[in-house]
């Protein structure tokens, strides 16, 4: 599981930024292990294809490696990949729905398979707890992907809606209204469903 | 605070504090109560789901990263990552227009020679052949200045340039269509 919280460990991720920025693959795998539950899975919330997921999670490590020597620290080493991560995964998103249109994309919702949702701190057998985590990332994948974004970094990641903003290249105040649509919408969901 | 407000303040989110007037309404009204119980549910289990990254990803990312690093002297392709005019400088067409550019400026009399005879050779039968058969008095354009060898280098070197853009242009567009055209910084 990822251990990685924005803010209490950058600097630990700082010093293997700057070795990777030299060309120590070691730190840049360090760097990947580190970062790369929460890059897949904000792929994985955009794309909702697991498939599609890793490559853009991949290719935006790639990336991240290649384009190192111009990272100059003005943010995070997160914020900085995870931009590139929304930013391929929106691509791929706009290439799918090109080619596929949009009810495609959101039947492969159903197909997701079970082992990729795990629910941190839950015990081997809390199966009401995967049950519960199961059908919320259910859907969290319905939203459309402006509010899934939102909602993917302002809980899953535990960005600041300024640090979402920023991310998505949006108004704060765009982000706080997706935030608010997105609640309202699974709050709804969730009373239905009777989570 | 009636229902409407309620509702407003549970969709700001969980930075915002309904006050003792909020949880005063939430206690009296069984409808706001029970969405107040789901919002805090649904914060909860926010917070607590996570996804996993496949096994063996950082393997294959690694993989990537490496062969990424064996690629990067031809990095030209990518457009993110030399500035312009490195990419037009690595294309094949400028490096060929270069060396044909220095060829005619180092060896100008031997290939001056080379080609007076050669279109002497090769063309200029069949100019005059094409000139003939142009004669005809409704066509009055005189293309008898290309029949020069001269004109017809220059000419030649003249549209080089035009050649090198055509073929800038047909590399980008039989491009990958699935490559990103996004710039992401």
């Amino acid at each position: 599981m990822d251990l990685v919280r924005p803010d209490a460990q950058e600097a630990l991720i700082r010093p293997l930024v700057g070795r990777a920025r030299g060309g120590d693959q070691a730190a840049f795998r360090e760097l990947v292990l580190l970062h790369q539950d929460r890059a897949y899975g904000l792929a994985l919330r955009i794309t909702r294809s697991p498939a599609d997921a890793e490559e853009v999670a991949q290719d935006a490590f790639v990336r991240a490696w290649l384009a190192l020597a111009r990272f100059r620290g003005e943010s995070s080493f997160a914020t900085w990949l995870h931009r590139i991560v929304a930013r391929r995964a929106l691509d791929r998103l706009g290439e799918l729905k090109a080619r596929r249109g949009r009810e495609a994309a959101v039947g492969e919702t159903e197909s997701l398979p079970d082992p990729l949702f795990a629910v941190p701190g839950a015990a081997p057998g809390d199966f009401e707890a995967a049950t519960r985590g199961r059908r919320l990332e259910r859907l969290v994948m319905r939203l459309p992907a402006a509010q899934r974004m939102a909602v993917t970094l302002y809980y899953y990641e535990d960005r600041s809606v300024e640090q979402a903003a920023a991310i998505l290249g949006m108004p704060e105040s765009t982000v706080k209204t997706h935030l608010a649509r997105a609640r309202a919408a699974l709050r709804a969901a969730w009373q239905k469903e009777g989570l | 605070m009636d229902c409407e407000y309620f509702e407003r303040w549970l969709d700001e989110g969980p930075g915002e504090t309904p006050g003792a007037e909020g949880h005063a309404h939430a206690a009296s009204c069984a409808r706001c109560g029970a969405a107040l119980a789901a919002a805090r549910a649904l914060d909860a289990a926010l917070e607590r789901s996570a996804i996993a990254a496949p096994a063996d990803f950082a393997e294959r990312v690694m993989e990537r990263v490496a062969r990424a690093r064996q690629a990067r002297l031809l990095a030209w392709i990518e457009p993110e990552v030399l500035p312009w005019w490195v990419r037009a400088a690595a294309e094949p067409a400028t490096a060929l227009s270069l060396a044909l550019a220095a060829l005619v400026s180092w060896q100008y009399p031997v290939l001056a020679r080379f080609t007076v005879a050669a279109f002497q050779a090769l063309a200029s039968p069949a100019v005059a052949t094409f000139m003939q058969q142009l004669a005809a008095p409704r066509f009055t354009l005189d293309l008898a200045a290309f029949s020069d060898p001269f004109v017809f280098t220059g000419l030649v070197l003249a549209g080089l340039p035009f050649a090198w853009w055509a073929g800038l242009a047909v590399y980008h567009w039989s491009g990958d269509p699935q490559a990103p055209r996004t710039a992401w910084r």
